[in-house]
């Protein structure tokens, strides 16, 4: 999987979630929609999902 | 001059501050996050429906630019439409600051901007190494680009006599020194980077020189009829008018010289209210009025764009005042000026630290 700084800051780790839930660690948002561009840097599995990595 | 720490801010800042400072600046965000939404979406759709019109109405009056005043309105637009796409535009798109609206032609993950670097390359010069490694000695590449030596921690060499002259001839030329830059060449021969991923990056960026050499010296000049040569003169003077500006622009955010340097040994275990820190001590704005700051991409604010490099750009000069009191309260240095000044400071740290012995 692609990453960068791994904080947060650079948007390197940007990558399509397939299908699925994560969660922003930083502020708990819930990001769950098809083909939304995520910072897996900073996500976590918000139950089972899938990434186009 | 370098922090390793310095003790004026040792004192004013304890580690307690330090954290408070951290605590106050993450409010700010969370109020700018919290608020950000339609207005914020409306501005980056206007500035570019602006710089689309500007660019179009560049083209159209180059592509009669036999007559002179055509010639000096259209490039005089496509110059200002080039600044807005590369600033206010590409810099800060491709830096994710508008990846919250999940536009996917206005995205950090496909945008490709009117500058010869390729996004790809230049998203990992700078998005990943500069704004992580800001201002630190031997980590940080934009501190002097490896060409320049700009702090009294980096390694005098006889070449570095010449500097004064570099910048001369870089500043019309911007947009290749950057091209090169993003290929970390010195990586390269250093071993930090493959030949395998040079040459992918080579190919990227040959692929995306063709295409801008192309759509500006033979593409438009073509179809330009009669009007070719002046519309290709008057394409070349806009590229040339926006890597002027963009140096000047680019180097007035971190070169003044008032601006800190960093050793490695000082961001060990940074706390994030030290990133902050840095981050602001790194960095210096750039005085002037609303349309200066939009032409800058907001560049003019670059203390704010380095504490919050994500949140979108329109919002930086609201932030501005906020940050610029919390530096008064803790006794922070906040390194601004006018353009003249700032770029007058520039040029006196290329020329101190061209001579050894500083």
């Amino acid at each position: 999987m692609p990453y960068g700084c791994r904080r947060g800051i650079c948007f390197g780790c940007l990558t399509p979630l397939t299908y699925g839930r994560v969660r922003d660690l930083r502020t708990g948002e819930i990001h769950d929609r098809a083909g939304q561009m995520i910072q897996t840097c900073l996500s976590a599995a918000a139950g089972p999902l899938a990434l186009d990595a | 001059m370098t922090v390793t720490p310095p003790a004026s801010i040792e004192t004013a800042l304890d580690e307690d501050v330090g954290e408070e400072l951290g605590a106050e600046l993450d409010r700010i965000r969370s109020e700018i996050l919290a608020a950000r939404g339609a207005d914020d979406a409306r501005y980056i759709r206007t500035v570019i429906a602006a710089q689309r019109g500007l660019e179009a109405g560049g083209r159209a009056a180059l592509a009669v630019s036999l007559f002179p005043p055509a010639w000096a309105a259209g490039t005089a637009m496509l110059a200002v439409a080039k600044i807005l796409e590369n600033m206010e535009l590409g810099h800060n798109i491709l830096h994710g600051q508008w990846d919250w609206m999940g536009d996917p032609a206005i995205h950090s993950a496909t945008w490709e901007w009117d500058f010869l670097t390729p996004a790809e390359a230049w998203k990992h010069t700078h998005n990943h190494l500069h704004h992580t490694w800001t201002n630190v000695v031997d980590r940080d590449r934009d501190l002097g680009y490896v060409v320049f030596r700009m702090s009294a921690d980096q390694r005098w060499r006889p070449r570095h006599l010449a500097q004064p002259l570099y910048n001369f001839v870089l500043a019309p030329l911007f947009e290749w020194g950057i091209a090169l830059y993003d290929l970390e060449p010195d990586a390269v021969a250093a071993g930090r980077k493959t030949w395998r991923s040079f040459a992918a990056d080579l190919t990227g960026f040959l692929a995306k020189g063709t295409r801008q050499l192309a759509k500006d010296y033979v593409l438009f000049p073509l179809l330009a009829g009669p009007s070719a040569l002046p519309c290709l003169l008057g394409n070349l003077t806009a590229n040339t008018v926006r890597n002027l500006w963009s140096h000047t622009i680019i180097f007035c955010g971190h070169f003044p010289g008032d601006v800190q340097t960093f050793t490695e040994e000082r961001i060990e275990d940074e706390t994030r209210g030290q990133w902050y820190l840095r981050q602001i001590q790194g960095s210096a704005n750039i005085e002037g009025g609303t349309l200066f700051h939009i032409l800058s991409g907001n560049l003019s604010h670059q203390i704010e764009h380095h504490a919050f490099p994500d949140l979108p750009s329109n919002r930086y000069a609201e932030i501005a005042s906020r940050v610029r009191e919390l530096c008064e309260k803790y006794g922070i240095p906040y390194v601004t000026g006018p353009l003249w000044r700032q770029y007058g400071s520039t040029w006196g740290r290329i020329l101190r630290f061209a001579a050894p012995g500083q």
